[in-house]
């Protein structure tokens, strides 16, 4: 029970005790003590009106107080001799009291205190008394009743009291503990979006229908968007995103991630530019497709420095290419010049011979270089694709070649189709190239297999191998190791092979040898040449 | 006694023009790379060495270096497709007598050749 309860309880027990005394049966004649006494009582209770607060939640100092209350009032009702009078009300209202402060623990011994006091006051008062007179029977009890009936009473709205505290209290920590998690959404919230926001790509993503829930300002500004679009608004209904929104329909339907995917699109000013795409689907908590959400990025200043590069490239070529043609040609040309020269001066039929033919080799040897320049440089021309049959065509290319053994196994029924004059060249290029890394006698291994879209052709040497500095620029217009080489040998194999669709792999170690293999894909064929 | 030249270079056919065009006045021996060329250097005396510069294994010019190495005074005619200027070849004027570009005009190479050894 609080300080301030137990005072103003208190009070009330004063002045109710005052009052009594004040209409007691005996009218105001009663003597002078009970004046001093009142007075007591209400001293009594404006020193404890100044005790801590803390010494009211000790049961002892709360029973001691009760105890005083019931000696004084017991005191009272002697000195007015109020035996039979109304006073004795008041132990019930100090009773009352104890049991709502205390409950029945405290309120039982603040009866049996008052009923003992009680009953010797009427005993003093009364000897002959019987104790069977209503004074023993009825009132005794009646104290003990109402400390067990106040005790149940205080007891239960403690209960009430407690329950209602608990759940306010429960209330309170409720509120601040979702006050803590709103908080924390609105900061993830926050760091999600800002996450988005300085994504270094565009970041679009829609529901199914197209409607878009998230833009990023990248977004915006790659495609042009201005104000005027927002989250919220239809992909379909922006003008130049339909090959946009194709792929991202593409993700959702099929469920597939669309990784680095390049399209067209319009930016609202109507400028056509090459994006790079990405697109992921999102699934909802049931798993089904809700959308997806797609990144990507202008490529136009990519495009325009590839296309820049591209330009310088074709210029070193052709500078290259010129060097090489001068130097190239010069050699068979002296040998012409040079060989018409003594044609002049030389009568013997024999010499004559042998100068003629030296000089139909020098343009033989011209006509091969340029052939190999058309090759390589020629445009993208319609050629026309034959059943080629891989082995005979092999076969025909190492009959020439002698002192040199070559074993060639598998691919007996192999078909390709492609243009045949390319695929010669091809196999030549690399065959010859083997074979001038090899000494007399070595052994060339050609291997035909096939796997599930290609059919491959290894060539095998066990000559000199290429170096690991040479094997990076293997592919290099005009990089040779070779003094008679072209330096296009392998630039044109690149291309031949390119234009069939095929890919090629060179493997090689100094000293042991070099491994090539030619993918060309497999295709529906009906007869061999 | 005929003086000895040592024409070399890679490509055949110019070893033949050059054997066809000067064996009547002079002894020509070949060598079909640099390597080979300062060995028979080494071996055998020359008057006058016929070299090209582009050519596989040693090249030329390293070659024309070892053959200095050995022998300070012996003339080297150096006989390239290059072109001094446009390829920028560096050669030491003091290691090379001249300096013939390809295609070869026969009756010039020969009298540059007079001019230097004689017949």
């Amino acid at each position: 029970m609080s300080k301030k309860i137990l005072l103003h309880l208190r009070f009330i027990l004063i002045l109710v005790t005052v009052l009594i005394m004040t209409y007691s049966k005996r009218g105001l004649s009663f003597p002078e003590p009970g004046y001093t006494i009142a007075l007591i009582y209400f001293v009594s209770n404006l020193i404890l009106c100044f005790l801590p607060e803390k010494k009211f939640s000790k049961p002892i100092i709360t029973f001691l107080i009760f105890l005083f209350d019931i000696i004084t009032i017991s005191l009272v009702i002697y000195v007015v001799q109020g035996l039979e009078t109304d006073f004795y009300l008041i132990y019930f209202l100090v009773i009352f009291a104890a049991s709502v402060s205390q409950g029945i623990g405290g309120s039982f011994p603040i009866a049996i205190v008052a009923s003992i006091i009680y009953a010797w006051l009427i005993y003093r008062a009364n000897p002959d008394i019987s104790f069977f007179s209503p004074a023993f029977l009825l009132r005794i009890p009646l104290l003990f009743i109402i400390a067990l009936v106040g005790s149940y009473w205080s007891a239960s709205t403690r209960r009430e009291l407690k329950k209602k505290e608990e759940l306010e209290r429960f209330s309170r920590e409720l509120e601040r503990e979702i006050g803590v998690i709103a908080a924390a959404e609105i900061e993830l919230r926050k760091y999600t979006e800002k996450i988005i926001n300085n994504v270094p790509g565009g970041v679009i993503a829609t529901r199914t229908d197209g409607t878009i829930t998230t833009l990023n300002p990248e977004a915006v500004r790659v495609l042009c968007l201005g104000k005027n679009v927002l989250a919220g608004q239809n992909i379909k209904d922006i003008k130049g995103l339909g090959a946009f929104w194709k792929k991202m329909e593409q993700s959702i339907n099929s469920g597939i991630t669309v990784k680095r995917d390049e399209v067209l699109i319009k930016n609202q000013k109507d400028e056509t530019i090459p994006i790079g795409i990405s697109i992921s689907p999102i699934t909802d908590t049931s798993e089904r497709f809700s959308g997806c959400v797609a990144i990507f990025k202008d490529l136009s200043e990519i495009r325009a420095l590839e296309e820049k590069l591209k330009a310088a490239e074709r210029l070193s070529y052709l500078g290259k290419m010129a060097s090489w043609v001068a130097h190239e040609i010069r050699n068979p040309l002296t040998a012409i010049d040079g060989f018409a020269q003594l044609l002049e001066n030389t009568k013997k039929k024999k010499k004559i011979m042998l100068f003629i033919s030296e000089i139909q080799k020098g343009t033989q040897r011209i006509n091969h270089i340029i052939d190999d320049i058309l090759t390589f440089a020629r445009a993208k021309r319609k050629v026309e694709y034959v059943d080629i049959n891989l082995r005979s065509l092999i076969e025909s290319i190492i009959k020439n070649i002698k002192n040199i053994k070559i074993t060639i196994k598998g691919g007996k029924s192999f078909i390709f189709r492609g243009e045949i004059e390319s695929i010669r060249r091809l196999f030549i290029n690399l065959i010859n190239n083997s074979v001038e890394s090899m000494d007399e006698y070595s052994e060339l291994q050609i291997n035909l297999s096939i796997d599930k879209n290609y059919y491959i052709t290894e060539i095998i040497d066990n000559g000199k191998g290429i170096s690991k500095e040479d094997m990076k620029k293997l592919f290099t217009p005009f990089f040779t190791t070779k003094q008679r080489g072209t330096g296009l040998g392998l630039s044109i194999v690149k291309k031949i092979v390119e234009e069939h669709k095929g890919k090629i792999k060179i493997e090689s170690e100094q000293g042991i040898g070099t491994t090539c293999r030619v993918y060309l894909p497999k295709r529906k064929s009906k007869k061999a040449i | 006694m005929k003086k000895r030249i040592l024409v070399c270079d890679d490509e055949e056919p110019i070893r033949l023009l050059l054997n066809e065009a000067l064996k009547n006045t002079y002894e020509i021996e070949e060598a079909t790379d640099g390597r080979e060329a300062v060995k028979i250097v080494t071996r055998e005396p020359f008057d006058l060495i016929i070299i090209d510069i582009k050519m596989p294994g040693t090249h030329g010019l390293e070659a024309i270096e070892r053959i200095r190495n050995r022998n300070k005074t012996i003339p080297i005619i150096i006989c390239s497709a290059y072109r001094l200027m446009e390829d920028d070849i560096v050669v030491k004027t003091s290691d090379v007598a001249a300096f013939i570009t390809k295609p070869i005009d026969i009756k010039a190479l020969k009298t540059k050749i007079f001019e230097i050894i004689g017949e």
